[in-house]
């Protein structure tokens, strides 16, 4: 099972979260905390810091190589501070390893948009699927989908329910879009039948806006001797905090300040063993935020799909 | 720092008489597992997050509890003193501590581990087996405890329903059953033995299982599907848990003795396993089951006492935890 990390918020060392903390994000890579699945197939991030050139075009980087072992990302990320950014360590089961594969690589992000997404779950019987979600993707976006995971196909099914997939949308298309994206497999899952857990939590950001779901389909029904039963037994888990600025003080990793929030951290695990400054989203949940100067607007919404 | 056990004025056995929830046990076996333990003012005792793996009793002196919340705010929860006991869900089912502690002044403690707990109780040691009972209790009553303290923040009265008609359907797979979290410590005979004497039921999703306030029908088991512990006022909703597979509820309010305090409703369509009142009671006599019980407690338990993220959509309001 995939872990992902979203932020939003005041300039954050990226070096502290991907390999600092004691349950950083490349730590999670290996040594999950809150899934028994390994995620040694790849490593993406986005990243946006304003002063860069092009600011509103993230940075991006992805690896099929275990990050811990990556000097060159060690070195790319000691160097940056961005306002937003989506990473995430991969995670293929072991008679799947035909998955494996660059164009499958998250965060995804079709050149010239500055959508970027990533998935952390499973689209149980996605060969089923793939076909009948043709008819919902723009004839541009399909053209462009060159990964074969249901992953891929998700973000560009999201792509297609934006007015214009490669404009800069404001936070409340977005949600619109991710919950349409939601209805849509919805719709077509049931046309076809398929009625076994899918845990689906998706992570869009954009530089200054970030939306994360928690959700699965047809959650506590699974296939007859399914290998995936223990990974897919508890709601696929997603955390998240905020503050003013996220950092170690007196030697513990916390978001400082009072809870009023002008930084957002949302991921699959809470990035230390202590949990007690996270919460969890709600299961069947959207949280949303928006990043306009100093001030984070930040939102939780059921998701009744 | 070890404190030298012949400078208390009392044994360790008269100390746990005179801790309520030891009273009337026979506490001669449990007594001589304790270990004694000295804190210098400021010392902690275990910090929030950490491995839970004793239960500890106050000798002399004084503790602080509190709790680290978002941010860099605390929520002081308790001060604890002579004859108070910390820290006792450790014994059911480690985890980790939901709240630190730490001394106000020179406090002297004893110990009781939960790998020697747990040995004692295999022994059939009646006081500790005594013991492991009221503790599920007091997880149960504590349980309650927090749902009628989320309740009191919503207005109103919880609606009057009744539950749905559950129809009975065929029992999943065996092979399947021990693979989920309620039977992962049951023998194939073990569950047959159990399942002999439960029925199995299934409901569509929104289906209502149990009512707040009334007598619950039974202990139930999510085999299949998902199901809500939800609390009602208004139009106002707080979810209180989402139970999947192999995750029980309905019991804690037979285990101490009162009404139900949340309703239930399937969130999916679900598959239950339902035990009557009469056979829980003859099933929590015995192991895997009385284990299968703490842990889904416990598990309920810290779940409940975690500060809630409030959804929008549905008008909940967040509560600050009055963990422990």
């Amino acid at each position: 099972m995939c872990r992902v990390l979203a932020y939003l918020g005041q300039p954050l060392p990226l070096a502290d979260v991907l390999f600092e903390t004691d349950n950083s994000l490349v730590r999670q890579a290996h040594a999950p905390r809150m899934t028994t699945m390994l995620n040694l197939a790849g490593f993406g991030f986005a990243a946006w810091e304003p002063g860069s050139v092009r600011p509103t075009e993230p940075f991006l980087y992805r690896s099929p190589m275990l990050p811990v072992f990556d000097r060159n990302l060690r070195h790319l990320v000691r160097k940056l501070e961005p306002t937003c950014a989506l990473a995430h360590v991969r995670g293929v089961q072991l008679a799947h390893p035909e998955a494996l594969s660059d164009t499958n690589l998250h965060p995804f992000c079709i050149p010239g948009t500055s959508i970027t997404f990533a998935h952390n779950g499973h689209l149980r019987e996605f060969g089923r699927m793939r076909f009948a979600l043709v008819a919902h993707i723009l004839p541009d976006i399909l053209s462009r989908i060159d990964g074969t995971s249901d992953s891929a196909w998700l973000y560009a099914l999201l792509l297609s329910q934006l007015e214009d997939p490669f404009g800069l949308p404001a936070l409340d298309e977005l949600v619109h879009a991710t919950v349409r994206t939601l209805e849509v497999v919805r719709d077509i899952r049931a046309q076809h039948g398929i009625d076994t857990s899918s845990p689906t939590n998706l992570f869009i950001a954009t530089g200054d806006c970030v939306v994360a779901t928690r959700f699965s389909y047809d959650y506590g029904w699974y296939p007859t001797a399914d290998a995936l039963l223990e990974v897919d037994l508890p709601f696929v888990s997603l955390w998240f905090t905020y503050g003013d600025a996220y950092g170690s003080a007196e030697g513990e990793w916390i978001m400082s300040g009072d809870g009023t929030p002008r930084s957002l951290l949302v991921a699959s695990e809470p990035l230390t063993a202590d949990a007690s400054t996270w919460l969890q989203v709600p299961e069947y949940a959207l949280l949303a935020a928006t990043l306009a100067g100093d001030d984070l607007a930040l939102e939780l919404r059921d998701l009744d799909i | 720092m070890i404190w030298p056990w012949s400078s208390v004025t009392s044994t360790s056995e008269q100390l746990l008489r005179e801790v309520p929830l030891f009273e009337g046990l026979d506490v001669r076996g449990l007594a001589e597992l304790l270990t004694p333990r000295e804190l210098e003012p400021g010392q902690a005792l275990w910090r929030q997050g950490q491995a839970a793996d004793a239960l500890y009793v106050i000798a002399s002196g004084r503790v602080a509890v509190t709790a680290r919340l978002l941010g860099e705010q605390q929520s002081a929860l308790a001060e604890l003193g002579p004859r108070d006991v910390l820290g006792e869900l450790a014994l059911l089912d480690g985890g980790t501590r939901t709240a630190g502690v730490r001394a106000l002044e020179l406090t002297r403690l004893l110990s009781l581990s939960l790998a020697d707990f747990r040995a004692v109780v295999l022994s059939r040691d009646q006081g500790a087996r005594e013991l492991r009972r009221r503790l599920t209790g007091l997880a149960c009553s504590r349980l309650g405890a927090r749902h009628r303290a989320l309740a009191a923040t919503l207005a109103g009265r919880p609606p009057e329903v009744r539950p749905a008609l559950r129809r009975p359907t065929e029992r999943p797979d065996p092979a399947y059953l021990l693979r989920l979290p309620f039977f992962r410590n049951f023998r194939r005979v073990e569950l047959d033995a159990l399942l002999a004497g439960a029925s199995i039921e299934q409901v569509q999703a929104g289906d209502l299982l149990l009512a707040e306030g009334e007598r619950s029908a039974g202990l139930f088991v999510t085999l299949n599907g998902a199901v809500e512990e939800v609390i009602r006022r208004n139009g106002h909703t707080i979810r209180l848990a989402l139970l999947g597979p192999g995750r029980g509820f309905g019991y804690a309010g037979l285990i101490a003795g009162g009404a139900t305090t949340a309703a239930a409703a399937a969130r999916e369509r679900s598959v239950v396993l339902v035990i009557a009142p009469h056979e829980l009671e003859h099933e929590l006599e015995h192991d895997p089951f009385a284990s299968a019980i703490d842990r889904d407690i416990v598990s309920a338990l810290r779940q409940a006492e975690r500060p809630q993220a409030p959804l929008a959509a549905r008008g909940g309001t967040p509560v600050p935890s009055p963990v422990r």
